[in-house]
């Protein structure tokens, strides 16, 4: 699945989204985009709610100037929100996971420990925003580097290298090896 | 686990996450709601104990007695950037360097979401600074536009094939007015026009709910001014200034932000005003006893930032869910949820006198979305008896085993003696809390 690229924003040749259109989109792809934002937030799901909803917000206010399509253009709206927002210490991901994942000793079965929604999403709350957010959208979204660069505002060089650094991170969270 | 796995991980770690009821339409009535814009208006200096918030107006005090707010500090006049000169910064004799910022600055005008505004410089573009910076190198280069009164063109390069990450159109400056960068993974870099400046990297909460901001100064890079901010930190927190205090913010643009791909002024867009909206997120307010008081609005964000309690520097406070109910003794009490930009969303309890004086607060963190327990259950000091909150559900109260006792709806103010509460609403079954 390919979610398109963002395109730059123009003045000139832009088609605003009408109020009808983004009531559909709001309506149809709540749920699959909240579930992004909750991987972007680390497993936390108020925040998550926060931030789509904001981003949405946002979005309709800017829907004049949206080329390329809503989706594309919310799930960069995520991710760059999510990369750049704070949290408070309560609803923080922590900084040193590991510390309070589950003893990978314990683990035997790998079908259980993938279907550990918390210890994944906890662990990718351990990784740097921008290295969560790359990894979510090519690995949750099946975004392309390319359009994942384009979502993010960086290089193809940086996703690439944020991709091998952040699986690298991850395995070593999840303490199971990831080939790349 | 191969990344194919991990696709199948992050799938099944999601598979249960559905917007709460009702998400949809409070994403409509929000995105459909005019905002209340005000011009940010900044406080500082001395510091106001208390905020006052008593029958719909908005008055501050340091004793009981309703003052005017302080006056806004002095603020010093910087001197206007002068663009003219030969280039600063210790890349300034790198020709060959320099010669690659202005062939890629030449390049990046037809694409640039500015280019309507860039498509009428006038003159050479110049290189104002290039520099060393921890992440790597990086230049500004200025050209004029057609006022020469006017604020030049400006692009931020970063790399040793430079890139332009931001470029400000001709005017796009107020005359003296400086500007700054957010820039790199996280925005966590930043550089500012100008020598003399400071960095915060955002308002922290202390335990009483009552925030600051702490300021660093930046590394003087000849004619630009650098720092690294901390994580967790960027462009919803991080702001620059060049005081060490709140009279000179320099608006700093976030160049991954992801409205970057907006024009510049979009991209401000958000610097010019606060918002203050009253966003019921979280369930309808509860006037508890039908009082008559008033729901906090913006009216009151100027004596909660003078009172610590919201960011000066914010880009935008909701009110969301909010209780009101009037004490025996005459004072008023308020719980609200407070989101503003850049800091988690905190619940407030307060205890106003007659006079305005905040006589008592406590801040509870972040809202519980867990619909199986209390919004707040707060014992009030004094004897007052025990805030209990669920937005949207009915309560009941009792004590012992003796006969339940309607309390409202949404909130209530329930006596010390209770030992359990039930609060319902909806499809669920209710629910019962033992104190």
């Amino acid at each position: 699945m390919s979610l398109g690229t963002v395109v730059q924003n123009e003045p000139l040749g832009v088609t605003a989204i009408e109020p009808d259109e983004f009531t559909d989109f709001v309506a149809n792809r709540a749920t699959a985009l909240l579930r992004t934002a909750y991987l972007l937030c680390g497993g936390d799901r108020g925040a998550a709610e926060d931030l789509l909803q904001d981003v949405l917000e946002r979005t309709y206010r800017k829907r004049g100037r949206v080329r390329g399509g809503l989706e594309p253009y919310v799930r960069a709206g995520l991710a760059n929100a999510a990369a750049n927002r704070w949290r408070t210490r309560s609803r923080r991901v922590p900084e040193a996971p590991l510390e309070r994942a589950a003893d990978p000793g314990t683990w035997t079965d790998e079908a259980a420990r993938l279907a550990d929604r918390d210890r994944v999403a906890t662990a990718l709350g351990g990784l740097p925003p921008r290295m969560r957010a790359v990894l979510v959208l090519r690995f949750f979204d099946d975004l392309s580097e390319a359009d994942t660069a384009a979502a993010l505002g960086c290089g193809v060089g940086t996703v690439k290298s944020q991709t091998s650094r952040g699986l690298e991170r991850l395995r070593t969270l999840l303490d199971t090896p990831v080939r790349s | 686990m191969d990344t194919e796995d991990l696709t199948t991980a992050l799938r099944a770690a999601t598979e249960d996450v559905r917007p709460r009821p009702g998400f949809t339409d409070d994403v409509l009535r929000g995105a459909h709601r005019a905002r209340t814009r005000r011009r940010r208006t900044l406080a500082g200096g001395t510091a106001v104990l208390v905020v006052a918030l008593t029958a719909g107006a908005v008055a501050w005090s340091t004793g009981g007695r309703p003052e005017q707010a302080p006056a806004r500090p002095p603020v010093a006049t910087p001197a206007p950037i002068s663009f003219d000169g030969p280039t600063r910064g210790d890349l300034a004799g790198d020709q060959a360097y320099l010669a690659k910022v202005l062939a890629a600055w030449r390049q990046k005008i037809p694409t640039s979401p500015n280019r309507d505004l860039l498509s009428a410089l006038t003159g050479e573009p110049h290189v104002y600074w290039a520099g060393t910076t921890p992440e790597g190198r990086m230049a500004l280069v200025d050209q004029p536009g057609p006022s020469p009164a006017a604020s030049p063109a400006l692009g931020l390069l970063h790399g040793d094939e430079p890139i332009v990450i931001q470029d400000v159109p001709p005017g796009g400056l107020a005359r003296g007015e400086r500007i700054g960068f957010l820039f790199g993974i996280g925005n966590l870099n930043a550089l500012a026009l100008g020598g003399t400046a400071y960095s915060s990297p955002r308002f922290d909460i202390g335990a009483d709910g009552r925030g600051t901001r702490t300021w660093t100064p930046m590394t003087d890079l000849d004619g630009m001014a650098f720092a690294t901010l901390p994580e967790p930190s960027g462009t919803s927190g991080a702001r620059l200034s060049g005081s060490p205090d709140l009279s000179q913010p320099i608006d700093a643009v976030a160049t991954f932000e992801y409205s970057h791909n907006s024009t510049f002024a979009g991209q401000r867009s958000h610097l010019y005003g606060i918002t203050a909206d009253l966003r019921p997120y979280d369930g309808p307010p509860a006037l508890v006893g039908g009082t008559t008081e008033p729901l906090l609005g913006a009216d009151a964000v100027d004596s909660l930032r003078q009172a610590g309690i919201i960011d000066p520097l914010g880009y935008g406070e909701d009110f969301r869910w909010q209780a009101v109910a009037d004490l025996p003794d005459g004072r008023v009490l308020r719980s609200f949820v407070l989101q503003q930009s850049g800091v988690g969303t905190r619940v407030y309890v307060m205890i106003v006198d007659r006079a305005g004086v905040v006589d008592w607060m406590t801040c509870l963190g972040a809202p519980s979305l867990d619909q199986e327990t209390l919004f707040v259950d707060q014992v009030l000091p004094g004897g007052l008896g025990r805030l209990v909150a669920r937005p949207g559900a009915r309560l009941r109260h009792r004590t012992g085993a003796g006969p339940w006792v309607e309390a409202g709806v949404g909130a209530a103010i329930v006596p010390m003696t209770a030992t359990a509460l039930e609060f319902s609403g909806g499809s669920a079954a209710p629910r019962v809390i033992v104190f």
